[in-house]
């Protein structure tokens, strides 16, 4: 059951359903606007990942280096969303609403988490595959090892602190209806 | 030397953005500061989260995402709440 094989199909799996997973968080917390904001700006650095995906394959140990890059993508709007709603707030009313209901989910927190460790692993990866090509090496453990499973649990730890977030919040917000009934 | 400056900027505004961000995780996971402090490696005390927090003394890198996962993998406060109401049934059995 937990062979490298099995994960490593569990990791294409996970792939594909990060961005679906993202829809429908988006359709559930489409009412809070802190959420949607947060839901939004995920899903657009998603797409540019999947959009970039097949261009930087083919450049062989530089997809590492991209992926780094790209997890630094996802943590700068989670970390500054709020600066930059204060940067768009005088030209659209969405980003002042936005500003004026942030607010720093510990979900959030755990993503940021996943989304550094996500960039180390990229990281090892490119060190590890780069000191192989220059022959100081003779294998690639991580790369064959690692690498697969640990993308596998951190896209599934990723999928969970999303949802958690959202019906979380939406379970207190039942609840504080309830309670004022 | 004006990029480097705004680089700069961003930086700052990014890492007092990141001391904002503790206290907030810090309360939805429902803990004190001297408890998150203990939980940390290595361990702080409440002071230097309060100092964090407030942005006086930057937050360490590692500290920070560790803050992170110690934040956002915490239990929801009925878990906690339904885990501690078990806890005399286990001792009596």
């Amino acid at each position: 059951m937990f062979s490298y094989e099995n994960f490593t199909a569990l990791q294409e799996y996970y792939s594909i359903a990060v961005l679906p997973v993202y829809f429908i968080a988006l359709f559930i917390s489409w009412k809070n606007i802190n959420f949607r904001y947060l839901i939004s700006m995920l899903i657009a650095i998603e797409l540019f990942d999947s959009a970039t995906y097949l261009h930087i394959v083919p450049l062989g140990s530089v997809y590492y280096l991209w992926g780094a890059f790209v997890c630094a993508l996802f943590i700068i709007p989670v970390m500054g969303r709020r600066l930059i709603a204060g940067k768009l707030e005088s030209k659209f009313a969405f980003f002042k609403q936005a500003k004026e209901s942030y607010h720093f989910t510990k979900q959030e927190g755990g993503l940021l988490f996943l989304y550094f460790l996500t960039a180390i692993t990229f990281l090892i990866t490119f060190v590890e595959i780069s000191l192989y090509k220059i022959q100081l090496t003779s294998g690639v453990p991580f790369r064959i090892h690692m690498y697969g499973p640990f993308h596998t649990l951190i896209s599934f730890f990723e999928l969970f602190l999303v949802i958690s977030m959202v019906v979380g919040n939406k379970t207190r917000q039942e609840e504080g209806h309830h309670n004022f009934a | 030397m004006k990029l480097r400056i705004r680089q700069l900027g961003l930086f700052n505004g990014l890492w007092g953005e990141a001391a904002k961000s503790i206290r907030s995780m810090r309360k939805d996971a429902g803990l004190t500061q001297s408890q998150l402090g203990q939980k940390l490696i290595p361990v702080v005390d409440q002071a230097t989260i309060s100092n964090w927090e407030t942005g006086k003394t930057p937050v360490p890198l590692t500290s920070y995402f560790l803050i992170c996962f110690i934040c956002g993998f915490s239990p929801e406060e009925k878990t906690k709440q339904l885990l501690e109401s078990q806890q005399p049934e286990n001792k009596r059995n």
